[in-house]
């Protein structure tokens, strides 16, 4: 749903707040630690400035957190600034942001829709090169290098990435210890759960798409990455081998003949109108064992379970062949921030960016506090994170550290083909398209795309 | 120079008329007249939506007549055009039929009806959404009851259910207005038109067809009018509902043409689609001109 709010709005709605009291808690911590970060820049700020950042409205789910520790902090070490936020969903933003540029009305900072958005937006110099800044700030140093890459254009730093996530699969914990199933780390295995699950007539993965159709690119990514493998993916998105490859038609027929069993969600209809808030649902009572979703579920599926005697937990999806080692994280970076040329304050845009990623055990705090909303692609130290932080979320980022990491669509695709690998992928579950031909039509498009220069940075292998 | 002046009055007079007139049509050129002069152009060109723009002529609509989706999108417009004739006009002549009967309890039903109209379109499709989850919606629950005829019925991922599925759904937001509009129109009717037919005998039947489809015809062709423009155009509830899924099944123009320009990065040949969509608008609006023109309104 589209929201609008203005900073002014969102404070006077916090500080009205029954929930005023808890912010007030968190308020003095994180301001220490954040305006120690600050500390260094702030004193070049000594000036009246309006900064306007166009922001995901996700982040209203947590307005008492995010003011409390991300704007307020900033403005009380910045006299003079202030920080003007409009909310509203990726996708809109997405739409939004070209009209305003090309209108002289953009903003000052805006959350981008993942690294191919900011390649078109980029390309048009519409954003400010953030090189210098990186340099500053110590940004290299500070980011993950792979997320970092996914911001450059023509080698040139454009974006900081905002979150990153990885496609993985959930389980009622529970129900698997109390079927005497193994968590399943091969093709074999997992389709041995999924049988004898389908047996019992619970669905083996709970799936649905009618509140996000374009989120069928979960299965189509895990289906590319645990079978194909990241390196056949990598060696897809760089040209050196064709998406109409025999690897990626048999992951596709692979992905095609769970849905057509009926493995997922009881199969392509029922997948198709299933609603996120059922998915869960089965999965917490029992009537799903698995569900392949995203890392950005764990904090909800964490109070799900809370309200039962059930427990979960998440693994990476199996390797689907066994040349693929496991385990396989497909990375993929949910958004972006960055400072268009049209900002007349980018000096003090870049160092909120900058006060945005503070230290990294701050910002292991605020996973710890906040888990869905700032896992940030950072170089995390031993200690960062709070001993309270679930060992569910901390195992995300101990496998970044030691996986084998493969590419989400949603970051490493170009738009084109992106859109079209989950626009044709539902005309291959209703048996209107084969899997070599999707696979064909991908690599034409892909094609396309590579010849124009269209495809995002893709982190090499190694 | 007579158009300037049409009535006939005096010059000042007439100076005047058009300086009122003025605000407008500025607002008309602005928000109107330009941007669709825009999208004409954009769609001789290669346009992405962003920096460059290079003509390339009639390519866009060429690649359009053979475009698998778009001649889909089309069929689609017209399937949801043939039942937003049909089914809401039907409900909404009915029910005002009834309630010009139903005495004090009018003003009860008009605003029940009215309600939906009222909701904002995200919230009505949040409701159907729900209603149509294939294991917790209406046929579940009914299925509980032991009425089992729509359990595993998936109304939004079935491809040959889902268009309708949609429809439907704005099928109970339209027709609720279109009774309070028809309710409007048959009060407006002289009700001695009703009791000359009664002392000629007329049955029902022939009261409706001789007295009150004469009585609301400039209605009814006014609600054509807006039903085939409006289903040409239908996005809303579609893009809410499926985005044009399942596998295509509920593409229509404009969802085809908001992922073109917003997704594909295609803004050139969404363009396109929207110049070609107003066109087909346009020619169901030179018909209704045409009708009134021959005087079937009076």
């Amino acid at each position: 749903m589209k929201q609008h709010l203005s900073r002014r709005q969102f404070l006077s709605l916090t500080s009205k707040s029954a929930l005023a009291p808890v912010a007030g808690r968190f308020l003095v911590p994180a301001s220490l630690a954040t305006s120690g970060a600050l500390s260094s820049a702030s004193s070049l700020l000594a000036q009246e400035a309006t900064i306007e950042l166009w922001w995901g409205s996700g982040f209203l789910d947590i307005e008492d957190y995010f003011n409390a520790n991300v704007i307020d902090p900033f403005e009380a070490a910045n006299p003079g600034v202030d920080l003007e936020f409009s909310w509203d969903v990726d996708e809109e933003l997405e739409r939004k942001i070209p009209i305003a540029m090309q209108a002289g009305a953009g903003p000052d900072i805006f959350m981008g829709n993942g690294p191919s958005h900011i390649q078109a937006v980029a390309r048009e110099g519409w954003l400010v090169e953030l090189d210098e800044y990186a340099e500053q700030y110590g940004w290299e140093e500070k980011f993950q290098t792979w997320a970092l890459d996914t911001c450059r254009v023509n080698g040139k730093l454009y974006c900081l990435p905002n979150s990153v996530n990885q496609t993985c699969l959930f389980y009622n914990a529970s129900l698997f210890q109390d079927m005497g199933w193994a968590v399943p780390t091969t093709r074999a295995e997992i389709e041995t759960v999924a049988q004898e699950a389908a047996d019992r007539g619970i669905i083996p993965f709970a799936g649905g798409t009618s509140d996000c159709p374009l989120c069928v690119n979960w299965l189509v990514s895990i289906a590319f990455n645990h079978y194909a493998g990241p390196d056949a993916v990598h060696e897809a998105l760089t040209g050196a081998r064709s998406f109409s490859d025999s690897l990626f038609v048999e992951a596709t027929e692979l992905l095609n003949s769970w849905m057509q069993q009926g493995w997922i969600a009881g199969g392509a209809a029922q997948f198709f109108a299933t609603t996120f808030s059922t998915v869960h649902d089965q999965l917490v009572k029992r009537e799903a064992a698995m569900s392949m979703e995203g890392t950005w579920f764990i904090p909800w599926v964490s109070s799900l379970f809370a309200e039962t005697d059930d427990d979960w937990n998440w693994v990476p999806n199996p390797s689907l062949r066994e040349e693929v080692q496991y385990p396989v994280i497909p990375l993929g970076s949910g958004n972006t921030l960055s400072i268009t040329t049209q900002s007349e304050n980018a000096d003090i845009a870049a160092d909120f960016l900058n006060s945005y990623y503070p230290d990294t055990a701050t910002i292991g705090q605020r996973i710890a506090d906040h888990s869905s909303f700032f896992i940030a692609p950072v170089n995390f130290q031993e200690g960062d994170f709070p001993a309270e932080l679930d060992g569910r979320v901390s195992k995300f980022f101990d496998l970044l550290a030691d996986g084998n990491l493969g590419y989400s669509p949603w970051s490493f695709w170009p738009a084109r083909t992106h859109s079209y690998l989950y626009e044709e992928v539902q005309k291959v579950f209703t048996g209107d398209l084969s899997p070599a031909d999707y696979c064909a039509g991908m690599a034409a498009v892909f094609d396309e795309e590579l010849a124009a220069g269209a495809v995002p940075p893709v982190f090499g292998r190694g | 120079m007579t158009w300037l002046n049409p009535g006939g009055l005096p010059r000042r007079q007439s100076f005047q008329g058009w300086l009122f007139l003025l605000p407008l049509m500025i607002a008309t050129i602005v928000v109107i007249v330009l941007p669709t002069l825009a999208t004409v152009a954009f769609s001789l060109t290669d346009w992405s939506g962003f920096g460059e723009v290079t003509f390339i002529g009639l390519e866009n609509f060429r690649q359009l007549a053979t475009d698998a989706s778009f001649l889909q999108s089309l069929k689609h417009a017209v399937i949801w055009t043939a039942i937003f004739l049909t089914v809401p006009i039907f409900m909404g002549l009915l029910g005002a039929v009834l309630l010009s009967e139903a005495g004090p309890l009018q003003t009860f039903f008009k605003l029940v009806y009215f309600i939906p109209v009222t909701l904002a379109s995200v919230i009505n499709a949040h409701i159907w959404r729900s209603l149509y989850d294939p294991f917790r919606g209406a046929g579940a629950v009914l299925e509980g009851l032991g009425i089992p005829f729509l359990a595993d019925v998936a109304f939004l991922g079935e491809k040959n259910l889902a268009l309708y599925a949609v429809a439907w759904v704005d099928v109970w937001r339209w027709w609720g207005f279109l009774v309070v509009v028809f309710l409007a129109a048959l009060q407006a009717i002289n009700p001695e038109l009703y009791d000359s037919a009664k002392v000629d005998g007329a049955s029902w039947w022939l009261e409706f067809r001789h007295v009150t489809l004469p009585g609301i015809r400039v209605t009814l062709l006014f609600v054509v009018l807006i039903t085939i423009v409006g289903s040409l155009n239908v996005f809303d509830y579609v893009y809410i509902l499926t985005q044009g899924g399942p596998a295509g099944a509920t593409e229509v123009p404009v969802t085809l043409l908001y992922k073109s320009a917003f997704q594909k990065y295609e803004a050139g040949y969404a363009a396109a689609i929207g110049t070609t969509m107003s066109f087909l608008s346009g020619l169901v609006l030179v018909g209704y001109l045409l009708l009134q023109h021959m005087g079937w309104e009076e």
